[in-house]
C-alpha cells in the first residue's frame, strides 16, 4: 500500500530518528495527559494533586498531598484506576492485535473487528455467558478466546493465497464470518434469560464501566505476553511483507510464524473483547497512524501502537463518561462513530492515489 | 575442481498430476554463471526452486552444499543461496534501504551482523540504487523495484545466487550492468544461474547455457553449443537465426516476414 501524503524523498536518517521520538513524545503525553483528566474528572470532584497524593501514599510515600477524605481515595482506587488501567490494556491489545493480523495478511485493511475475529470472540463469551460455562473463573475471557481463534483461523485460511491476500476476498470473508457470529449471537440471545440476555446487549456494544482489578490481571500479563512474543518477531514480520516465498528464502520459518501470530491476534482480541464488549476501528486505526508517522518497520510499530492504542482509549473512554452528564456511552459506539469515517477517509484517499485498493 | 554447488540428479518435480520437471540432472559449479533458457512453462522457475531447496523433488535428488535440499532448515539454506523471485512487491511502504536491509535477515544474531551496513551500502550501490535509499519501494518504477529486489540478493550474501529473470524489466543500459554484475560474483566459490528470456544476453554472458523445454533439459554447454538456430527453432517453434554479433558473441535473431 503506498501510504497517504507528500514524501520527502530527502529525508535524512537522523530526521527521520528525530520525527520518531517526537511522535513517541507526543503519544505519551497524550497518554499520560488522558490518564490525568481521566482521574480528575466524574461526578466526585478530585483534584490533580489528591491524585498524585494518592499514588505516592500507595508507595508508602505520605505526603500533604495525599487526599484526607477516604471517599476520594475509594473512588480513585476502585473505579477511576482499575477503569483507565482497563482502558490503557485494551486499547494496548486491540492495537498491536491489528498491526499483527495487517503483518500476517500482509494488509493494512485487516482488523479484527474488520474480519470478524470480534464477533468470533464475541459469540464465545456469549455462550461463557448464557451457559455459564467457567474454566478457572474465567470463563468469559477463555471462551472468547476460543472464538477468536476459530474465526481468525477461519478468515486465514480462506482468504489468504500465496501469503498475501486481496482485499476484496479479505473483506468478503469479514462479511461471512460477520454474519455468522451474528446469527450464532442471536441464537444465544434467544436461548438466553433476561437477565444474560441484557448483561449479553451492553457487553456487546461495548464498555469500561465496572471495571475491576481482578480483571485487570487477567488482561495485563495476556497483553504484556502479547507484546513481548511480538516485539520479539518483529524483524521476521518485516521480512514476510516481501511475501511468503521470499520470506521463506530469507530464513524465515514462515508456517511456525503464522501459527505464533495467529494465536497471538486471538488472545490479545480476546483479552480486549471479553472485558470490555466489541471495540472497533482501534486495531486499524492506530497502526496506521503509526506507519503514517514513523513507516511500517514492525518493531517501532508494536511499541508505539501499545502507548497509541492505550491513549486513544483513555481518552475515548473519558468520552463516554463525560459527554453525557451522569450517564455512561457504550464505548464500542463512540469507537465506531469515529472510526467509521476515518475508514472512509482512508479508502477515499486511496482511491486518489492509486484507483483504490483492489 | 572442488565439488559442485549443487547438484541433481534425476530430480522429478510434480504439482498435482503434472509432470513439471523429469529426470533433470544438472550441476552448478563454482565460478560459473550458468543461463537457464526455454519457452514460457518450460519448468526454469521450478528447476530454479529446485536448485534453491524450495521444492524438494519427489524422485531422485537435489544435493545442495554437499547435504540433500531437505535436511535443511530455512535459515540455514538461507545462508548459502540467495533467490530472486519474479515477483517482489512489498506489502507495506518500506523504503528502499529497509528493504534491502531484509536481506540481511539470515545473519542475524550473527558475527556478520555487524558487517550489516556495510554490505547493503555495498548492494545498493553494485545496483545502482543508492540515490533511491530514502525513496518507498511501492513508489519505484518497475525497473527500480526490479533492482533493488536484486540489491536486498546481493546483500544476502551467499556464495550461490539463484535469479529468476533478473533483466525483465530493466532498460539496456541496465540490463548490461546487472549480467555485468552477476560476471563478476561468479569468481572462486561462487556460483550463479540465471533465467533469461533474452537468448543474446544469455549468450553474453553465460558460461553455460541449459536448455529446458516442457520439464526436461534439452541440452547443456557453452553457449555456442547450445544456442543453435536448429536447436532453437525446434524448442520455440519459431524460426530463428543465429548470427554473430560485432563483438563475437551469438546472436539471436527471429525471423521475421519483411513488411
Amino acid at each position: 500500500m503506498a501510504s497517504p501524503g507528500p514524501v520527502s524523498d530527502t529525508r535524512t536518517a537522523s530526521a527521520s530518528r528525530f520525527s520518531a521520538i517526537g511522535v513517541v513524545a507526543v503519544a505519551l503525553v497524550l497518554l499520560l495527559g488522558g490518564v490525568l483528566v481521566s482521574s480528575v474528572s466524574g461526578q466526585l470532584e478530585i483534584t490533580a494533586d489528591q491524585v498524585v497524593g494518592s499514588i505516592l501514599d500507595r508507595w508508602g510515600l505520605t505526603t500533604s498531598l495525599a487526599p484526607q477524605d477516604e471517599v476520594i481515595d475509594a473512588t480513585l482506587w476502585v473505579v477511576r484506576f482499575p477503569r483507565i488501567i482497563m482502558a490503557m490494556a485494551v486499547g494496548a491489545a486491540l492495537a498491536v492485535g491489528g498491526a499483527l493480523m495487517q503483518a500476517i495478511f500482509g494488509n493494512p485493511l485487516a482488523e479484527p473487528g474488520v474480519v470478524g475475529v470480534s464477533s468470533g470472540a464475541a459469540l464465545g463469551a456469549s455462550i461463557a455467558i448464557v451457559f455459564g460455562i467457567q474454566f478457572a473463573g474465567s470463563g468469559v475471557a477463555a471462551m472468547a478466546f476460543i472464538g477468536g481463534l476459530l474465526a481468525t483461523l477461519l478468515v486465514y485460511a480462506v482468504a489468504r493465497a500465496g501469503g498475501r491476500t486481496e482485499v476484496v476476498t479479505l473483506l468478503l470473508t469479514g462479511i461471512a464470518i460477520n454474519a455468522f457470529a451474528q446469527a450464532g449471537l442471536a441464537f444465544v440471545l434467544f436461548l438466553a434469560d433476561t437477565a444474560s440476555r441484557e448483561q449479553i446487549v451492553f457487553w456487546q456494544l461495548g464498555s469500561l464501566a465496572g471495571s475491576v482489578w481482578s480483571e485487570i490481571v487477567v488482561v495485563v500479563p495476556l497483553l504484556i505476553v502479547g507484546t513481548g512474543v511480538a516485539w520479539v518477531l518483529a524483524r521476521q514480520l518485516d521480512v514476510l511483507s516481501l511475501g511468503e516465498r521470499n520470506a521463506r528464502q530469507l530464513g524465515v520459518d514462515v508456517e511456525g510464524l503464522r501459527i505464533i501470530v495467529i494465536v497471538l491476534v486471538a488472545l490479545l482480541t480476546a483479552a480486549a473483547v471479553a472485558f470490555a464488549g466489541i471495540i472497533a476501528f482501534v486495531g486499524l486505526i492506530v497502526p496506521h497512524i503509526v506507519r503514517m508517522a514513523l513507516g511500517p518497520a514492525h518493531r517501532s510499530l508494536i511499541v508505539v501502537s501499545v502507548v497509541g492504542g492505550a491513549a486513544l482509549m483513555v481518552w475515548a473512554d473519558l468520552l463516554t463518561r463525560t459527554l453525557v452528564e451522569g450517564s455512561d456511552l457504550p464505548i464500542g459506539m463512540l469507537t465506531a462513530l469515529v472510526g467509521g469515517p476515518f475508514f472512509f477517509a482512508l479508502l477515499f484517499q486511496q482511491r486518489k492515489s492509486s484507483g483504490g485498493w483492489l | 575442481m572442488s565439488s559442485p554447488l549443487v547438484k541433481m540428479r534425476g530430480a522429478g518435480v510434480e504439482r498435482g498430476k503434472r509432470t513439471i520437471l523429469s529426470d533433470v540432472s544438472l550441476e552448478v559449479n563454482s565460478g560459473e554463471v550458468l543461463v537457464l533458457v526455454g519457452p514460457n512453462g518450460a519448468g526454469k522457475s521450478t528447476l530454479l526452486a529446485t536448485l534453491a531447496g524450495e521444492i524438494v523433488p519427489a524422485r531422485g535428488e537435489a544435493i545442495i552444499f554437499g547435504r540433500p535440499s531437505s535436511s535443511y532448515r530455512p535459515k540455514e539454506l538461507a545462508r548459502l543461496r540467495s533467490v530472486l523471485l519474479q515477483s517482489n512487491d512489498v506489502s507495506f511502504p518500506f523504503r528502499v534501504r529497509q528493504v534491502v536491509q531484509m536481506g540481511r535477515n539470515p545473519w542475524s544474531g550473527t558475527e556478520y551482523e555487524e558487517l550489516d551496513g556495510q554490505v547493503v551500502d555495498q548492494a545498493m550501490a553494485d545496483v545502482g540504487v543508492a540515490d533511491l535509499e530514502q525513496r518507498r519501494f511501492n513508489e519505484l518504477s518497475g525497473g527500480e523495484r526490479a533492482r533493488v529486489s536484486l540489491a536486498r540478493v546481493l546483500a544476502q550474501h551467499t556464495d550461490l545466487l539463484l535469479l529468476d529473470e533478473p533483466t525483465a524489466a530493466l532498460d539496456l543500459h541496465h540490463q548490461d550492468r546487472v549480467m555485468q554484475l552477476v560476471r563478476s560474483r561468479a569468481t572462486d566459490s561462487r556460483g550463479v544461474v540465471v533465467v533469461l528470456h533474452d537468448l543474446s544476453l544469455a549468450a553474453a554472458y553465460a558460461d553455460r547455457v541449459v536448455l529446458i523445454s516442457r520439464g526436461e533439459i534439452h541440452a547443456v554447454g557453452t553457449p555456442r553449443e547450445v544456442l543453435t538456430a536448429e536447436k532453437l527453432s525446434e524448442i520455440y517453434g519459431v524460426a530463428l537465426r543465429v548470427m554473430d554479433s560485432p563483438d563475437g558473441h551469438p546472436m539471436v535473431i527471429p525471423v521475421r516476414a519483411t513488411h
